[in-house]
């Protein structure tokens, strides 16, 4: 029987709801509600932090998808089964560092008000996060995505550099002044990857979620900065997923793109309720290209695919070009090129 | 007893006022010869329609419009533009606590600051009105534009299928129908 002080049981309950077990609704009283930090946490807090971390993060990937019989890369060859079909367990832990339980404790800890400026999570001596630490972080950024509290992270706080959430909500990173760089490498091998491959369904939702906003966009500012960092955040993982030998982790793009473009889709989906009036028509040229980010990274996939044709059975890449191209048969991106040339074309002059 | 003495001012703003639009789009050239023949085609096809080519791009003038063809990348970019001398005058009347002196001066200084705000308003909506003519004017020619250029495009295609049909062997029967712009080529190898 372990005992937690007040403190320390908010600490685990905000935790819980950041790995998807308890609804944001049910913690916001916490979060909002400033309470005293204490210096340190206590051993049975430690230990029951660290156990929901193990036992918590194992159970949200597998809910996310970790569990599907999917195909992916493992040192170039083709692995085909479930994550810890294609990893071995041993090799799937996630390292937390003490970063994690500092975050924790300014998010139980500090105060929300609507008369002072929220509070920005800044670790007190420069650390490296760990590949766990960013997955925390990043999990938090979820559960809290329709709070004001995450836009403010963003625009200043521990979101900025965390390469998952710039992938995962791209139209919050278009609110950032400065634009934040996510690095994508470390999500290119090890665990990293193998976050990326359990999450892709829902990868593939947002993308399908945030580009169906589009439609309701109005003022041709948001839709600008909302394409652009669309632009940027895709460009820069696909440049990762092409240097690293994974293209296999851009399954959810294509996953985006099949749900997204139907014999029914038309360009004015993306531009319903734009208000372009007044704008030359290089104005709304350049807003529409923007509107069609997403859309336009078919060209790119193309050529992959055409690479990936001429690819033989000793050429190095080839177990790539065999994952590439039974994506390209199984997400019908035949069928999905053709109306994705046929909705740039409504949106073209 | 003080008085309010009325002063009148009369101003013009003559400015040069400018309207630019464009787009640019692709054309979609198939690769039936290599790019540089295509290229060539594609050029002569443009020219008979009123181009002139110069180098690697060629370019045709309709009044404010300009429409240029890079025969490399068969980039698109149409563009309009004007420019036109506007005058605007005004007058504005308003009062002063002197007649002459130097807070009358700076009551007409003022009130002439103000007119100058409103006349620049003026000009600055002739832009845009300039602005506007000049994006109707360039959306209503893209369709007949578009589909110039797309027929440019399959009379250089065609001759490409010809050219290239020849290169693999005799041709015994060729038929074109211009009004469905279908070509059939019987060859024999």
């Amino acid at each position: 029987m372990r005992s937690v002080s007040r403190f320390e049981s908010n600490l685990l309950r905000i935790l819980h709801c950041f790995l998807g077990q308890t609804p944001a609704a049910h913690v916001m009283p916490m979060i909002v509600r400033p309470t005293k930090r204490p210096p340190c946490l206590s051993r049975d807090a430690v230990a029951l932090v660290q156990q929901s971390l193990a036992t918590g993060t194992v159970k949200a990937l597998v809910r996310e998808g970790a569990w599907h019989q999917d195909r992916y890369l493992r040192d170039d060859q083709i692995r085909v089964g479930s994550l810890w079909q294609r990893t071995e367990p041993a090799k799937l832990g996630l390292d937390f560092s003490a970063a994690s339980l500092d975050f924790l404790m300014f998010v139980t800890a500090a105060e929300v008000t609507n008369d002072s400026p929220l509070p920005i999570w800044a670790p007190e001596k420069p650390v490296s996060l760990t590949i766990g630490d960013h997955f925390l972080v990043f999990s938090a950024a979820r559960a809290l995505r329709h709070t004001v509290l995450l836009d403010e992270w963003f625009r200043k706080g521990p979101l900025q550099e965390n390469a998952l959430a710039a992938l995962f909500l791209p139209d919050h990173f278009a609110e950032v002044k400065r634009r934040p760089k996510p690095n994508f490498k470390p999500w290119m091998e090890g665990t990293g990857s193998c976050i990326i491959e359990a999450i892709q369904d829902s990868l593939a939702n947002a993308w399908v979620t945030s580009e169906r906003k589009k439609g309701h966009l109005n003022r041709t500012d948001d839709m600008k900065r909302i394409g652009k960092i669309q632009d940027f955040v895709l460009t820069r993982f696909f440049d990762a997923a092409e240097k690293s030998g994974r293209r296999d982790l851009c399954r959810f793009v294509m996953q985006a793109l099949n749900e997204l473009l139907s014999v029914r889709s038309q360009g004015k989906d993306w531009i319903r309720s734009l208000n372009t009036s007044g704008l030359r028509l290089a104005e709304r040229t350049e807003i529409y290209q923007f509107a069609s980010s997403l859309i336009r990274t078919t060209e790119r996939l193309q050529s992959w695919r055409t690479q990936s044709q001429g690819v033989g059975y000793f050429d190095e890449g080839y177990a790539e070009s065999q994952i590439l191209k039974s994506l390209w048969e199984e997400n019908s991106m035949d069928n999905v090129l053709t109306h994705a040339d046929r909705v740039t074309q409504e949106l073209s002059f | 007893m003080s008085r309010a003495y009325r002063i009148r001012v009369s101003e013009s703003v003559r400015k040069v006022i400018r309207a630019e639009d464009h787009i640019s789009t692709q054309l979609e050239v198939l690769d039936i010869l290599p790019a540089d023949q295509m290229a060539d085609l594609q050029a002569e096809e443009l020219v008979r329609r009123g181009f002139t080519r110069d180098g690697d791009s060629v370019a045709r003038t309709d009044g404010e419009t300009t429409i240029t063809v890079d025969l490399k990348t068969g980039t698109v970019t149409v563009k309009s533009e004007k420019d036109r001398e506007v005058t605007v005058r005004g007058e504005k009347s308003g009062t002063s606590y002197d007649d002459f002196g130097p807070n009358a001066k700076d009551s007409k200084k003022k009130l002439a600051e103000d007119l100058i705000k409103e006349l620049e308003g003026d000009v600055t909506q002739r832009q845009e009105e300039l602005q506007k003519q000049i994006t109707d004017k360039l959306e209503s020619q893209l369709a007949d534009l578009r589909k110039e250029l797309d027929q440019a495009v399959n009379r250089a295609t065609a001759e490409a299928l010809k050219q290239k049909a020849a290169q693999l062997g005799q041709i015994k029967e060729l038929t074109e129908d211009p009004e469905s712009g279908s070509l059939t080529i019987v060859i024999e190898v």
